[in-house]
């Protein structure tokens, strides 16, 4: 529930640590249990995981969780012990990854805010299918909602990728 | 051109899909208070007395605002330019509730723990009043929800009503009277959200120099500059308002909607101050679309020709009056041109109170109601007639180098300006979405697959009003700084005026660098809205790189010997036009600063627009409707657009097809459900569908060449009429697949059903 | 207002060790949260993590399927064994929720949260599905058409470890679900199977919750299907509305 950069209220609540490990790096997080992945990550400077519904619906949330989607408002960080996770920086730790760039072309990056939640979601669908048919990318983003493009540049950028491997 | 009419990519993209810190919450900040907005629970109450001395003394409390100390100005929330063409009807907080979610305290402290503890310890005592819901109750005057002396701009409070628009041309009743038929229709519109990903977000503070900074999710940047200048007090030159990226905005942050609250708190306190809605809030709290019953008449001859038009709008605004009356006047004034063929046309327009959620700014304004109603009935006028709706249209539709008096009888707010239209490339955007539809093959088979279309039109700015201003600054190395306060929210305004920069001074867009919307450094823009941007702000730009290019050939040619008009600018060098000497923009640049007749290159330029070109749109839709269940699918969807020169097609298509996919689910389920006390009960993103990628139908964009003499190369705009296509081609192509006419949107599956069996609810 | 207050997270390894925080004030258990993380008001003095129990798997013996009650539908979705035996099912679950949901969200929390439009369970009624839980006493089962009307008083002190079905010898089969858009909660949903002796249909978001029309499976009689499917109006539908839908389903059955 804090902002980034909130100190949180321990108001005689213990503090927890939980470990885990953020785009290949381990890390320690000292939480209140009550907390919820994304409050924790947005906390830690890990803003590009964005809040835009607390409720699981929107998706832009999503970070991946042992290599799957998750919508990180849902999930309670004490039950992330251990997990690897990626956020969307994760993509492009050597250089811009072959998603963000046809998403850049393609014109799917508008406001931008459900950006990093697309992109990873695409990464992980990629990661289990190797060529993915139009149908299969529409129904694997329909957790991620957009209000600015009408979703048909991301899966032309999807497809693109595809295509290209 | 070179630069303008190329696809290039946002200049914020790569940031953007990298997740870099760019909106309003990325940002650490020391110190900072939250705060939360205590909501009534009653559509209609007095507020006879509220207590905060219990939550006062929580501990981690700083600072708890009601009616009771806070100004008592009255005020409209509408970001507009000034005077505002909306009631004063609302002051930062009220004695009076009037809605289910209408503010009723705000408290920040430490955290959001106590904030919410504290708002749980205020006690308000309330005294009810009847409410009401209909807007046609409304105007009976039984319930009055606007009975405070202090409100102004409000024509008739005892009826509920804000204002009544009369606008005729020609002799209505002896046009009907020509007419071979005459068709009556009425069509029923729904409460909707924009549903930004990003919610609204507000963060003050005090900077080094005890100036109020206010960091906000906004469209409208200086607007908000103003209206918490006189809220608080504070002269502008002492404010800062800055608008970072935003997640979306579609017309509900085109509003004052935290931004007062968080400054009075971030004054009293002198700390930062951080205010967020969650989505519930945003849903119930914010603004909406106007829900609207239009009733029009259209009368014919059987040739096809309409001698007629009669439009009567009932505009439903809640509980407050922001943006009430100029969405009310583009019902009418954003329709009615279409069909300028007419003897006559008249327009008569209501808009009232009801103790409902706020209805506000919210894309297309006032015309995708419009819309809904217009091109609904005008496919009814066609199948008594006998007529395919593509011919009735043809025949009728305003073309290039005429004009309509309801440009002029109908503004914002108040009388608008005759214009003659200068662009019009509808009759190809028919054709080409005919023909990529497979109107032909499709249309008229009645067999539970059917095709259905619309034309539309919208304006480009509001004429004589909008004001956008650019400053273009050469640095010492020949690159550019290009201020500008036009406002991207996420719609690459940024990008395309590079672009249209460069164009004009013959120079790379990558060598501009666009800083926008910050009210310390960027000149004034009224912001994002009414299509303005492309138009107003980008020609305001072209001036000002109209007279940077003057600038530099002047000096390059003081310094190379040339006189000026023998010298261009290409490839980041002056050059003379005989090809025999040239310098880079570097060299210029450090000269220029340094060495020899120093002075800052730079240039301004304002803009307003004597007209409002209208971008145009024919949209093609086919639908499946499955007779047993009433479902409906889009199969395909066309759309064939008219924006005047596209400055970057993949940013135009981009526009068109999330403005359809917005219409799309506006036409099919989406809407709000209110509980009998007048509380909406599904705000939130499952129980309130948006269109996710799973729903998206095929679709296919088609730019014409067009030029529009009075627009920046071209140019007119693209952001709004898109998405007053879907719902009136959805009920045509419905009615070509099974026969029925639907006046109420959305068309979900009971409802067909219901109209399917003949069956009314 | 938004208020989460937990005490403590524990993490048992053990169904044993789990069952010891059962009935106990103040304790709330939570697996996939996609339920429990929606919660706006909760005041736990112990959260017990269920994910760390050993019950995620999906196991095959002989002619039973048993599915471990931590395992996300993801997992079941994509199980081979699932596709080839219980198709049925991997197909309802193509039709829940998002991708990010269904990573999240298990089939234990399913049966216990039980929401009446859920997907899952009218699928789970026509499959003769088996609940087996572990309480102080020891392990018990029960058919799921038992065990849903009785869940909350049942699961106050015992765990869900797994579900059971009998892999039936279908001739063909079908879900579907009726929702406003591809993300919405269904208006009604319908499952059934078709063996070679039997026909099992299951209605679900009547709106109420999912049951068996065990009459019209016997007599294939229409309206008494729509008699015993019991069908109600609610905010997104009415009951006309479900039933014009449930007819022509029906009868597309039997023809």
């Amino acid at each position: 529930m804090a902002g980034a950069g909130t100190v949180i209220q321990a108001q005689g609540v213990d503090i927890m640590k939980v470990k885990m490990t953020i785009n290949g790096e381990k890390k320690v997080f000292e939480i209140e249990a009550s907390e919820k992945l994304a409050d924790t990550l947005r906390r830690y400077g890990y803003t590009e995981v964005k809040i835009g519904c607390r409720s699981g619906d929107c998706g832009s949330c999503t970070v991946l969780f042992n290599g799957k989607p998750i919508r990180s408002c849902l999930k309670f960080t004490a039950q992330a012990e251990g997990a690897y996770i990626e956020t969307v920086k994760a993509l492009n730790k050597d250089g811009i990854h072959p998603l963000q760039k046809a998403f850049i072309e393609a014109g799917a990056v508008q406001c931008g805010f459900c950006t990093p939640g697309m992109l990873l979601t695409a990464k992980a669908l990629l990661d289990f299918k190797k060529k993915p048919t139009e149908g299969e990318i529409k129904e694997a983003l329909k957790g991620n909602l957009c209000r600015c493009t009408g979703y048909k540049q991301q899966v032309d950028a999807i497809m693109k990728v595809v295509n290209n491997k | 051109m070179k630069f303008v009419g190329e696809s290039y990519n946002k200049v914020d993209a790569e940031a953007l899909s990298k997740g870099n810190p760019l909106f309003t919450d990325d940002i650490k900040i020391d110190n900072m208070l939250h705060a939360k907005i205590l909501w009534s629970p009653l559509p209609h109450a007095i507020i006879k007395e509220i207590d905060t001395s219990e939550a006062e003394k929580l501990k981690g409390v700083k600072c708890i605002l009601t009616y009771k100390n806070t100004p008592r100005i009255k005020f409209t929330t509408a970001g507009q330019g000034y005077p505002e063409p909306s009631p004063y009807d609302t002051s930062v907080f009220n004695k009076k509730v009037r809605y289910v979610g209408d503010r009723v305290a705000a408290v920040a402290g430490e955290s959001l723990e106590v904030v919410e503890k504290a708002l749980s310890l205020i006690k308000v005592e309330y005294e009810e009043l009847p409410a009401v819901f209909d807007p046609e109750e409304a105007l009976m005057g039984k319930v009055v929800i606007h009975d405070e002396p202090d409100s102004t701009g409000i024509d008739d409070p005892e009826h509920n009503l804000i204002t009544h628009i009369e606008a005729t041309a020609g002799d209505i009743e002896k046009a009907f009277k020509e007419a071979d038929i005459v068709v009556e229709s009425s069509f029923q519109t729904q409460y909707s959200h924009h549903t930004p990903i990003e919610p609204h977000i507000t963060i003050t503070y005090m900077d080094e120099y005890d100036r109020l900074v206010v960091r906000t999710s906004t469209q409208v940047p200086f607007h908000i500059r103003r209206m918490v200048s006189i809220i608080t007090g504070m002269p502008e030159s002492r404010i800062r308002v800055i608008k970072p990226r935003i997640g979306g905005g579609f017309g509900v942050k085109q509003e004052l909607i935290l931004e007062d609250i968080a400054a009075l708190m971030t004054l009293r306190t002198n700390r930062p101050v951080r205010i967020e809605f969650n989505r519930r809030e945003e849903f119930i709290s914010s603004r909406t679309r106007h829900p609207m019953k239009i009733d029009i008449k259209i009368g014919a001859k059987r040739d096809g020709r309409f001698t007629a038009i009669q439009m009567k709008a009932l505009s439903n605004t809640g509980a407050y009056g922001t943006h009430a009356k100029t969405v009310l006047f583009n019902v009418g004034s954003k329709t009615l041109p279409l069909y300028n063929k007419v003897s006559a046309v008249r327009f008569t327009g209501d808009v009232v109170y009801t103790n409902l959620p706020v209805g506000g700014a919210y894309r297309g304004y006032g015309a995708t109601q419009g819309y809904a109603a217009l091109e609904s009935t005008v496919d009814i006028v066609a199948e008594r007639l006998g007529i395919d709706p593509i011919e009735i249209r043809k025949i009728n539709h305003i073309k290039e180098n005429e004009t309509s008096p309801i440009f002029e009888a109908l503004g914002e707010g108040k009388k608008g300006v005759q214009q003659v239209v200068k662009s019009c490339k509808l009759p190809w955007c028919i054709e080409k979405g005919a023909e990529a539809i497979g109107w032909k093959e499709k249309y008229g088979k009645h067999n539970g697959r059917g095709v259905g279309m619309a034309i539309l039109m919208q304006g480009s700015g509001i004429p004589l009003i909008d004001m956008g201003a650019a400053t273009i600054r050469m640095n010492d190395d020949g690159t550019f700084m290009l201020l500008v306060g036009a406002t991207d929210i996420g719609t690459g305004s940024d990008t395309i005026l590079a672009q249209i920069a460069g164009e004009t001074m013959g120079v790379s867009p990558e060598r501009i660098y666009v800083y926008s919307s910050d009210t310390d450094l960027t000149p004034f823009d009224v912001g994002a809205y009414a299509s303005s941007t492309t138009y107003v702000s980008g020609s305001a730009v072209k001036r000002a790189a109209e007279n940077m290019k003057k600038a530099i050939l002047k000096e390059a040619g003081k310094l190379m010997e040339i006189e000026s008009d023998k010298l261009r600018i290409e490839n980041d060098r002056v050059v003379a036009n005989d090809n025999s000497k040239s310098m880079t923009l570097n060299e210029l640049g450090k000269v220029i600063t340094y060495t020899k007749n120093q002075k800052q290159l730079e240039a301004s330029a304002s803009f307003v627009g004597s007209e409002s070109p209208p971008p145009f749109a024919a949209h093609f839709v086919e639908v499946e409707v499955n007779r047993d269940t009433g479902f409906v699918k889009v199969v395909k969807y066309v759309a064939a657009i008219d924006c005047g020169t596209p400055i970057n097609p993949e940013l135009v298509k981009g526009q068109t097809i999330g403005a359809i996919a917005n219409g799309i689910g506006y036409a099919l389920f989406e809407e709000y459900r209110f509980n009998k006390r007048g509380k909406m009960t599904n705000a939130d993103l499952l129980n309130y569908n948006i269109m996710s990628a799973a729903d998206m139908p095929d679709i296919e964009v088609f730019i014409a060449e067009s030029y529009e003499p009075t627009g920046p190369f071209g140019a007119k705009s693209i952001a709004e009429v898109n998405i007053n296509g879907p719902t009136p081609a959805i009920a045509n192509a419905i009615r070509d697949a099974v026969g029925i006419s639907l006046h109420r949107s959305p068309f979900t599956p009971e409802r067909v059903l219901r109209a399917l069996k003949g069956i009314e609810r | 207002m938004m208020s989460i207050q937990i005490g403590e997270f524990v993490h048992p390894t053990s169904v044993e060790e789990a069952l010891r925080y059962k009935g106990k004030p103040g304790v709330m258990f939570v697996a996939g949260s996609t339920a429990v993380g929606r919660v706006e008001n909760l005041n736990a003095k112990k959260m017990v993590n269920l994910l760390t129990l050993p019950l995620a798997f999906i196991e095959k013996e002989g002619n039973t399927i048993r599915i471990g009650a931590t395992t996300p539908l993801d997992d079941i979705e994509n199980s081979p064994a699932i596709k080839r035996y219980l198709p049925v099912l991997a197909e309802t679950i193509k039709h829940v929720a998002a991708w990010g949901i269904k990573t999240m969200a298990t089939i234990g929390g399913a049966i216990a949260t039980a929401f009446p439009w859920s997907d899952i369970i009218p699928t789970l009624l026509v499959l003769d599905a088996s609940v087996t839980m572990s309480k102080r006493e020891g392990k018990f089962t029960l058919p799921l058409e038992e065990f849903l009307p009785q869940r909350i008083p049942i699961v106050k002190n015992s765990i869900i470890e797994f579900i059971e079905i009998k892999i039936p010898q279908v001739e063909r089969w079908g879900f579907e679900k009726y929702a406003h858009s591809s993300f919405d909660i269904a208006m009604l949903n319908v499952a059934y199977i078709k063996t070679a002796e039997n026909l099992k249909l299951a209605v679900g978001a009547r709106p109420g919750a999912a049951k068996r029309l065990r009459s019209f499976e016997k007599t294939k009689d229409i309206q008494e299907g729509i008699k015993e499917a019991e069908l109600k109006d609610d905010a997104r539908a009415s009951k006309w509305w479900r039933e014009q839908v449930l007819l022509s389903r029906l009868r597309e059955l039997i023809s």
